[in-house]
């Protein structure tokens, strides 16, 4: 086992010399081992590898200890642990809450011992209470409570409280001396003469006399008192059905029962003062349903609350509008934020009855969820939300429309997929602002958009995401203006072919650009592209004989007159590579026109 | 929110008052006509915090400054204004044992923030071999003064805390006593815990005599946990009264230990059910209602951590009489209509508040059940009525009859006169299989006993004796363990002979027997006496 200390602030103290007690060694070897762990829990949780390797090596030290010596007993001091009358860990800060030492006497323990047969799962409990990484919804236990629920037969405690309790004879209790029952002992004796005196004339008046009890006492008063009482024997079957209701009770879900009584309390109630708390408390059991993601539940509340007012006709104007604003008033944003919370904090747990919660929102809700939407983290959540929002916010979009200004990509990826989904030509206008967007897949999103909400027409604003920095965003937009839906007059492509930087384009973009300009401008194009064919440069010139072979392809698809003369002019004023490009562009055009003269 | 706040004070002069907006005297407040009357309850345990802190204060500036220096005026008045708080009734002690600070009996929980403080004064009560300091509110401002003088000058290596003591008494310094550190006392035989490693003590010493000591451990203990019980519910009530928090950490704690005390001596525990209810403000009855509870369900088979949930739920079945005005529960004459709509609503109210209190999600059902249920009955002849069918709780139906017995023979709790165990008894027999489950109350009978713990009876031999356990043998139900408590001609015996009265003679004959049972309730005798 290693022996080597650890860095952290409570430290088992090594031995410096060999110690004479093989059991003290070993006690110190244990502690070393459960600072470690205790330490690497605290950093990368219990689960961690690391951490698992650690509580192992404990466990089975421990195990082994215990197996030699039956038992192992700790005194605990403020920042100490005592084996044996000798200190076996000291912790360098005396009140650290990383030290076990401390742990344990800031709850009152005095003594911690651990028996023979400690299973895993027992060392486990006592370190995750040690540490407090329980259920933190279990505020009402501390270290001794939890592993006295536990009723754990190898770790067993000692309170200071249980050690100050034997040493003290002092009484907590004084008798009251004044009161309903203030007779004190000395009227013992007129008592006593009066319950003789009682069953004297008992005696007289015979057997039909009766105690002050209401029992026959049989035998008169000096006979043998029977209470009349019998058959208070229970049978095994009551036992065993009482077995099986305490099981029952044990295992039904808590939070379902009470929502049973509430609703039980909910329908019968009368007192309107007891009906407004309950409708006041609704409010905080929607709260809590929220915050901790019940949602089947706060979907049967919700209905619930819905309904209420056909169960209950005979409830008051009052009780019917904070009933209302209940339902109102569901989405408020201290709400939401709980909402946010618990599905930022749990992404895996389910999310079923959600998708229906978030749909009894009224439209009112839209600004919330969209706040909500904005900042779930787990895309299924945001999908859940987003869903809700294409049914609540269909008549107002002006919430969705004015988000979509927002700085966070997610946020507006996800508002236009519900623009999308409602397809309404309406929405282009905001959409076509976000051009600039600084996120490529919003970009890329909206020339998707634009392409949905806008499939022809005007392709101006198509053209301007030329600009854009990222190649696949521009060639998304190119792909619908080459679609030919599109019109765009070559005065809006001219700023893009112009420039030098144009030259720099791929081939691929530069083709599909040409393409594109050939589809939207039609005609127009051409005094271009016959200054790309015939144009001397003595500059670039390899690159400009590439634009020139590409003008040339691009025309001969055209195929227009106007194209074909270019071509023809092409073939006798360019370059050798350029002419034979426009040969080969207006061979490809002849065969074109004699193929449709066929068909 | 609670009003009760209090801030931490620094140890050097920048001490911050404590913000004191309750009654002047708590532990009046809680314990009001309360037979516990020293019971130390939360809000006292934060004031003994700040207690420490003072102390410290004070006796780190006495080091430095004169008596009479105005250094000392602040730590001094802000420890007089705690004294006079906390030691309005009863003095109240600072104790130290083992490196743990309590304050009287109760364990003072110190976080890593006040631990420095703490250490301070362990350090400085360890070097005087100090066990305690009690404090009495007859204290005064010069009394501190000498007090934390004597404490600094005095030297520890020459003087004991004997010469320290008697300094305190020639200076005439008033309402500050010390006490010599407490030495744990281990009886032959018995475990303590701190050698044995358990909770409970339990064993009989080599000459017999171990019987007694176990058995005055048992009640000593049985008490203890009976005022820490007392005191927890005392303290919650009063923050639901006030709109403050929840948390039932010291209750569980206290209900936990009554558990244990539970399975190891069931009949020590439910004779402290004697003590009934005599002001709505003392919570006896609530704790009580959750030993006889906790009794009933241990007879039913539930589990032990189980029988604690129920004890806490048990505990607090009447919080929705905290939404009752103090005024009204304690009103001496016969209540009004409105009044008796208030206290037909509190199962209701309870749930209220307690849902509200804890969060629907965080609130054990048992507890819900045992509020919302406890006056309903078995055949829903009770309150609250329900137009919509509703399946009474076992936590419910086990309240029902804590409940009614200790209630019915309570004085005040439904304005009516105390009734005898017995006689309570048999009129829920009456009800049995309507009102009450009819198993629950067997197993009820089983555990107070036919002739109930607490009753009044008459000997053969004229005795006045004291029911004290049920008998083992059911065969012989009616022969229980007694307390003789007088001789036959009425006079008070001390320490009284304690009988089983299941015991015969060689002959088979029964030594003793009940011959009449006597309705203590119409004397106004308390039997109560001779259990605490």
């Amino acid at each position: 086992m290693d022996e080597r200390t650890t860095e952290s602030s409570a430290l088992a103290l090594s031995p410096t010399k060999a110690p004479p007690n093989p059991e003290l060694a070993s006690v110190k070897r244990l502690l070393t081992l459960l600072d470690r762990t205790a330490k690497s829990s605290r950093t990368y949780g219990a689960t961690n590898p690391v951490a698992q390797t650690f509580f192992h090596q404990l466990f089975e030290g421990l195990t082994d200890h215990l197996a030699t010596y039956s038992t192992l007993a700790f005194l605990v001091q403020r920042s100490e642990l005592y084996f044996g009358g000798e200190v076996v860990y000291r912790s360098e800060q005396e009140s650290s809450n990383e030290s076990v030492a401390f742990k344990l006497y800031s709850d009152g323990i005095r003594e911690l011992t651990f028996l023979e047969g400690l299973p895993a799962k027992d060392l486990s409990y006592l370190l995750d209470s040690l540490w407090d990484s329980l259920d933190p919804e279990e505020e009402d236990d501390d270290i001794v409570t939890r592993l006295w629920a536990k009723n754990l037969s190898t770790i067993t405690l000692v309170t200071a409280e249980e050690i100050a309790k034997v040493s003290t004879d002092g009484d907590v209790f004084a008798l009251p001396v004044t009161g309903a029952m203030e007779a004190s002992e000395s009227s013992l004796r007129d008592l006593l003469d009066r319950e003789q005196a009682k069953v004297k004339k008992e005696r007289e008046l015979g057997p039909e006399g009766t105690s002050p009890t209401g029992h026959n006492a049989s035998g008169g008063g000096a006979g043998r008192f029977q209470s009349g009482h019998v058959g208070y024997d229970i049978t095994e079957e009551e036992l065993a059905a009482l077995a099986k209701e305490i099981e029952t009770e044990r295992t039904r879900d808590n939070t379902t029962y009470l929502l049973d009584m509430l609703t039980a309390i909910l329908a019968s109630e009368k007192s309107p003062a007891i009906l407004t708390k309950l409708l006041d408390l609704w409010g905080h059991v929607i709260d809590a349903l929220t915050a901790q993601g019940k949602w089947p539940l706060l979907d049967s509340v919700l209905g619930l609350l819905r309904t209420t007012t056909e169960i209950r006709p005979d409830l008051s104007d009052g009780h019917k509008t904070q009933l209302a604003g209940l339902l109102d008033n569901l989405a408020r944003p201290e709400r939401m934020r709980m909402m946010e919370t618990y599905l930022n904090r749990t992404p895996g747990a389910s999310t079923e009855g959600l998708p229906s919660v978030l749909l009894t929102l009224t439209p009112a809700a839209v600004p919330a969820l969209c706040a909500l939407l904005a900042t779930l983290e787990a895309p299924t959540h945001q999908a859940i939300v987003a869903e809700a929002l294409e049914v609540l916010a269909k008549d107002q979009p002006d919430h969705l429309l004015r988000g979509l200004s927002d700085r966070r990509p997610r946020y507006v990826k996800n508002l236009l997929a519900i623009l999308l989904k409602w397809n309404n030509p309406r929405f282009i206008e905001s959409v076509e602002k976000l051009v600039r967007y600084p996120d490529v897949q919003v970009r890329k999103e909206v020339v998707r958009a634009i392409g949905i909400l806008r499939p022809n027409g005007n392709g101006a604003k198509l053209v301007s995401f030329l600009n854009d920095a990222e190649e696949s965003v521009r060639l998304a937009a190119l792909k619908l203006l080459m679609s030919g839906q599109y019109k765009a007059a070559y005065s809006t492509w001219s700023p893009f072919v112009s420039t030098d930087t144009f030259m720099d384009r791929a081939l691929s973009e530069k083709r599909a650009m040409f393409l594109a300009i050939r589809a939207t401008s039609g005609d127009d194009v051409i005094p271009y592209f016959e200054s790309v064919l015939t144009e001397r440069s003595w500059t670039n010139r390899k690159k400009k004989e590439e634009l020139a072979m590409l003008a040339a392809e691009v025309l001969g698809k055209l195929a227009t007159p106007a194209g074909l003369a270019v071509l023809e002019l092409g073939q006798k004023k360019g370059g050798t590579a350029v002419r034979q490009a426009c040969s080969a562009a207006l061979a490809q055009a002849q065969r074109q026109q004699l193929k449709q003269a066929a068909s | 929110m609670s009003h009760f706040k209090i801030k931490e004070a620094s140890v050097v002069n920048e001490q911050a008052q404590p913000i004191l907006t309750h009654e002047k005297s708590l532990s009046h407040k809680i314990a009001q006509g309360s037979e516990a009357g020293d019971i130390l309850d939360q809000q006292m345990i934060m004031l003994g915090i700040q207690l420490v802190t003072q102390l410290n204060v004070l006796i780190k500036t006495s080091r430095i400054y004169d008596r009479t220096n105005a250094a000392l005026d602040k730590p001094v008045d802000t420890m007089l204004t705690l004294i006079k708080t906390m030691a309005h009734d009863h003095p109240v002690t600072l104790r130290l044992q083992n490196d743990f600070l309590f304050l009287g009996e109760s364990h003072l929980k110190v976080t890593a923030q006040q631990m420095a403080v703490v250490t301070s004064i362990i350090d400085a009560l360890n070097v005087w071999k100090i066990g305690g300091v009690t404090f009495e509110s007859t204290a005064e401002s010069k009394d501190l003064r000498e007090f934390a003088a004597l404490f600094v000058t005095l030297d520890p290596e020459n003087k004991s805390i004997d010469d320290f003591q008697k300094e305190i008494t020639a200076r005439g310094i008033n309402g500050i006593t010390l006490e010599e550190q407490r030495q744990l006392h281990i009886k032959e035989g018995a475990e303590t815990g701190e050698h044995k490693g358990s909770r409970t003590a339990d064993g009989e010493g080599p000459d017999g005599t171990g019987n007694a000591d176990l058995r005055t451990q048992r009640k000593m203990s049985a008490k203890n946990g009976y005022a820490k019980v007392a005191g927890s519910v005392g303290t919650l009530t009063q923050s639901v009264r006030e709109g403050g928090t929840v948390s039932f950490k010291q209750a569980k704690r206290a209900i936990q230990n009554i558990v244990d005390l539970m399975m190891d001596d069931e009949a020590t525990v439910l004779g402290l059910t004697t003590l009934r209810c005599h002001d709505q403000y003392t919570h006896n009855h609530s704790v009580n209602v959750s030993l006889l509870s906790i009794a009933l369900a241990n007879r039913a088979g539930y589990p032990k951590g189980e029988l604690a949930d129920l004890g806490l739920a048990a505990l607090f079945h009447d919080m929705g009489k905290s939404t009752i005005s103090i005024d009204v529960l304690n009103k001496p004459g016969e209540f009004t209509d409105e009044d008796w709509v208030a206290m037909r609503n509190h199962p209701t109210e309870g749930v209220l508040t307690l849902s509200k209190l804890r969060g629907i999600t965080n609130l054990p059902g048992r507890m819900a059940a045992a509020s919302f249920e406890h006056h309903m009955n078995l055949d829903f002849s009770g309150y609250p009525k329900l137009s919509v069918p509703w399946t009474a709780s076992l936590t419910g139906r086990i309240l029902t009859i804590a409940d009614c017995y200790d209630a019915m023979t309570s004085s005040r709790v439904y304005r009516r006169e105390p009734m005898s165990p017995s006689k309570v008894l048999n009129m829920m027999f009456s009800k049995s299989g309507k009102a009450f489950d009819a198993v629950l109350l067997k197993l009820f009978v089983n555990c107070v006993g036919i002739i109930p713990i607490g009753s009044l009876v008459m000997l053969a031999t004229s005795e006045l004796a004291v029911v004290v356990k049920p008998a083992l043998d059911k065969v012989n139900a009616e022969r229980p363990f007694v307390k003789v408590i007088t001789d036959p001609q009425g006079n008070p015996v001390d320490q009284g002979r304690e009988i089983d009265l299941t015991e015969q003679d060689e002959a088979g004959s029964f030594l003793d027997s009940i011959v009449r049972l006597i309705d203590n309730t119409e004397y106004k005798f308390d039997t109560s006496r001779y259990f605490v």
